[in-house]
C-alpha cells in the first residue's frame, strides 16, 4: 500500500496537468466559498453607475443595470461549480450503473442496456435539455437533473468496456466459484476495479456541464432568480458595442473553470492509467 | 478402479460436452450466408470420482482440459450430459442452492497472482469467504481460523500476511493461499486446473503436497488438471488422458505412466523427461499440430497425427473399451 502511494505521489509530481488544474481550482473553490467577502458590492444591488467601464472603483466595471460584474462572477463561480459537481456526479452514477449491468451481465441484458445507451448517444443532448426545460421550467435543481440525466452516455461507454474486459478475469471466476452473487460481483469487484476512467470522464464531464448551464441560462433557459456566468453573458451581449467589458469577463471566467476541469481530468487521466503515464 | 467401485462416486461425468458456436457472415456472390461453426471443447466425456479420489486430467493446450473443470465447477454451462454430484444434478442444485453448492465444489485456479481481487486483503479475501457460507459466529472467530490455518501451512508470521495485498506476495504464497480458502470450505470435491504452470519449479513440489495432504486429510476428492505428465503421475489416483476434447485413456496413474496403451499417451509419456539416464527410452515424435476443434473431420479424432494409424482409423472412431480395469479409446496399439 506504502509503496502504491509512493508511486501515486511521484506520478502526481510529474504530472504538469494535474499540479496546475489543482491550482486553478483551488483559486475557484476559494472565491466560490468567500464569494460574500471577497465582493467590493451586493451583487443583486442595483446602482446608477450603468455600464461603467472598468475602474478603481469597479475594477470590471458594471453592467447595464449597474451591479458590479466583478462581485457578479464571484457570485457566479459558486453556481457553476455547483451545477457542473453535481450534474457530472449523476452522470457518473448512472453511466457507471447501466454500463456496469450491460458489460457484466452481457447477452440479452447487454443488447438492451447496449441499445439503450446507443440510442442515447445519438441523440442531439442539447436540444433535449432545452425541450426538457422549456417545458418544465428552469429552477437550478432541474436544469442539474436534466443536465446529469443527459451526459451519462460516456461514462457508461466507459464502464460497458471496463466490465466485459474485468468479467475475464480470473478473480471474477474465482469470487463467482466461492460462492458471491452476482450483483455482489458487480458492485464488490468489477465496478470498484473499473472506476477510474469514470473518475477521470467525470472531473471532464464536471466542464461539459458547466459549459451547458452557461449555454442554457445564454438562451434565457437559466433559473432568473441566481446568478450566473451564462447570464451575464446573455445580459451583456446587448452591449457587447458600448460595454464589452460584460460578455468578455463573463466568457473568460468560463473559459478559466472549463480549462480547470479539464486540465485535472486529464491529469488524473495520465496518473491512472499505465500507458499513458510513461509518455 | 474395482476397488473403488463399491462406494457411490462423489462426482459423476455423464457424456459432459461443451460446444462452442459461432456464427461467420460469409459475403457470397448471391447474397449473404450465415455459417455456424462449432468448436467441440468438451465432447462426450464420462467419469466417476470416488470420495477421497484424486483423479488426474492430462492432455495439450487446447484439448478441453480446462474446460471441464470449468463445467465441473459450474462456471460454465454444459452444452449436453450431466454433471452429478453425489447424484444429484449440478444444475438443479445450483437453482435450489447456490451457496450451498459452492461449498461442495471448489477449485484452485492456474493465474495465482489473478485469483484475488487486488483491492482485498487477504484477510478480507478470506475471512470474507467464511462470512459468506457462515462458517464461524463472529468476525474474531472467523480470523482466529484463518490465522490457525495460514500458521498451518507455513505462512509464518500470520498476522503478517493477513495484511498484504496479492501483489506483494509471491505466486507460491498466493497459490497456498488460494487452496486454503478453498479448503476452509471443507468441500467435497477440488478441481485444481493447472495449480503450478504458472510457478518456479522450486516451489511446484510443495504446493502439489499442500493439495495432495488437505485433500487426503479432509478427504476431499480431487480432478488435477495437468499437461505434466510426471507430477499427475505423482499425486493422482488415476489419470484420464484428453485430446481434442476427448478422453482417450482412463486407468490408474502407475499403467498409464508405465504401460500407456493409446498411441497418443504412448507419444506423450515417450516424451516425458525422465530422471534416470540410462534408462532407454525411444521418443515418438508427432507430426504437425494439433487439429483446431473446429469442424473435427470424421474418424479417429488422432488418425493424422497417429503413427500407427490405419486406414480404416480415418473411416469410424473406436469406443472407449476396458482392458485390464482401464478404458482405452483405440486397440491399434495392443494388436
Amino acid at each position: 500500500m506504502k509503496k502504491n502511494f509512493e508511486k501515486f505521489k511521484q506520478a502526481l509530481y510529474g504530472n504538469t496537468q494535474f499540479k496546475v488544474g489543482l491550482v486553478m481550482l483551488a483559486i475557484l473553490l476559494f472565491i466560490a466559498l468567500f464569494a460574500g467577502v471577497l465582493s467590493p458590492y451586493d451583487p443583486y444591488k442595483l446602482s446608477e453607475d450603468l455600464l461603467v467601464s472598468p475602474s478603481s472603483s469597479h475594477p470590471l466595471g458594471t453592467d447595464n443595470l449597474g451591479r458590479d460584474l466583478l462581485s457578479m462572477l464571484f457570485y457566479g463561480a459558486k453556481v457553476s461549480l455547483l451545477v457542473g459537481t453535481i450534474s457530472a456526479l449523476i452522470a457518473a452514477v448512472i453511466g457507471t450503473l447501466l454500463g456496469g449491468v450491460a458489460g457484466f451481465f452481457g447477452g440479452k441484458v447487454d443488447m438492451i442496456f447496449g441499445g439503450f445507451i446507443n440510442i442515447f448517444m445519438m441523440m442531439p443532448t442539447f436540444f433535449l435539455i432545452l425541450i426538457v426545460v422549456a417545458l418544465f421550467g428552469s429552477g437550478m435543481l432541474k436544469v442539474m437533473i436534466v443536465i446529469g440525466l443527459t451526459s451519462w452516455v460516456g461514462n457508461a461507454k466507459l464502464m460497458r468496456a471496463q466490465a466485459l474486459s474485468i468479467k475475464e478475469r480470473t478473480y471474477i471466476k474465482s469470487a463467482e466459484s466461492i460462492g458471491e452473487s452476482k450483483l455482489k460481483i458487480l458492485f464488490r469487484h468489477i465496478i470498484p476495479n473499473g472506476i477510474f476512467p469514470i473518475i477521470a470522464n467525470t472531473t471532464m464531464g464536471v466542464a461539459s456541464a458547466i459549459l451547458t448551464e452557461s449555454s442554457l441560462a445564454f438562451l434565457g433557459l437559466g433559473d432568473p432568480n441566481i446568478i450566473s456566468w451564462g447570464q451575464i453573458i446573455q445580459n451583456g451581449k446587448s452591449y457587447l458595442l458600448t460595454g464589452w467589458w460584460i460578455c468578455v469577463f463573463a466568457g473568460l471566467a468560463i473559459i478559466y473553470t472549463v480549462i480547470t476541469f479539464y486540465l485535472l481530468g486529464d491529469g488524473i487521466n495520465r496518473i491512472l492509467s499505465p500507458k499513458l503515464r510513461s509518455r | 478402479m474395482s476397488n473403488l467401485k463399491e462406494t457411490t462416486p462423489v462426482l459423476t461425468c455423464e457424456n459432459v460436452s461443451r460446444f462452442y458456436r459461432k456464427k461467420e457472415k460469409l459475403v457470397k456472390d448471391d447474397g449473404t450466408v450465415t455459417r455456424t461453426s462449432i468448436a467441440k471443447a468438451v465432447n462426450g466425456v464420462s467419469f466417476d470420482l470416488a470420495p477421497g479420489e484424486i483423479l488426474g486430467v492430462i492432455g495439450e493446450s487446447g484439448c478441453g482440459k480446462s474446460t471441464l473443470g470449468r463445467l465441473i465447477v459450474r462456471l460454465e454451462k454444459t452444452s449436453g450430459g450431466n454433471v452429478l454430484l453425489q447424484g444429484n444434478n449440478v444444475e438443479d442444485l445450483i437453482k435450489k442452492d447456490r451457496l450451498g453448492f459452492r461449498k461442495q465444489i471448489q477449485m484452485v485456479f492456474q493465474n495465482p497472482f489473478d485469483t484475488f481481487d487486488p483491492r482485498y486483503t487477504v484477510e478480507k479475501a478470506l475471512v470474507g469467504t467464511l462470512k459468506l457460507h457462515g462458517i464461524g459466529s463472529s468476525t474474531a472467530e472467523r480470523r482466529d481460523m484463518v490465522l490457525e490455518k495460514l500458521n498451518a501451512s507455513g505462512l509464518i508470521p500470520a498476522k503478517d500476511f493477513m495484511k498484504r495485498f496479492p501483489h506483494e506476495l509471491s505466486g507460491g504464497q498466493l497459490q497456498r493461499i488460494s487452496i486454503l480458502r478453498s479448503m476452509l470450505l471443507s468441500p467435497k470435491v477440488l478441481v485444481a486446473d493447472e495449480p503450478v504452470s504458472m510457478l518456479d519449479i522450486s516451489i511446484r513440489a510443495d504446493i502439489i503436497n499442500l493439495i495432495y495432504d488437505t485433500a487426503r486429510a479432509e478427504g476431499t476428492a480431487a480432478v488435477f488438471i495437468s499437461h505434466d505428465i510426471t507430477t499427475t503421475r505423482y499425486i493422482a489416483d488415476r489419470i484420464a488422458v484428453m485430446y481434442l476434447g476427448r478422453i482417450v485413456e482412463l486407468g490408474k496413474a502407475d499403467d498409464i505412466a508405465l504401460d500407456p496403451m493409446h498411441p497418443y499417451t504412448k507419444a506423450l509419456i515417450s516424451n516425458c523427461s525422465s530422471i534416470d539416464p540410462r534408462e532407454k527410452r525411444e521418443i515418438i515424435k508427432l507430426e504437425g499440430e494439433p487439429p483446431s476443434p473446429v469442424n473435427i473431420p470424421k474418424g479417429c479424432h488422432f488418425a493424422p497425427r497417429c503413427p500407427f494409424v490405419k486406414p480404416t482409423c480415418f473411416e469410424e472412431e473406436k469406443e472407449l473399451v476396458e482392458i485390464n480395469g482401464r478404458l482405452v479409446r483405440c486397440g491399434s496399439a495392443i494388436c
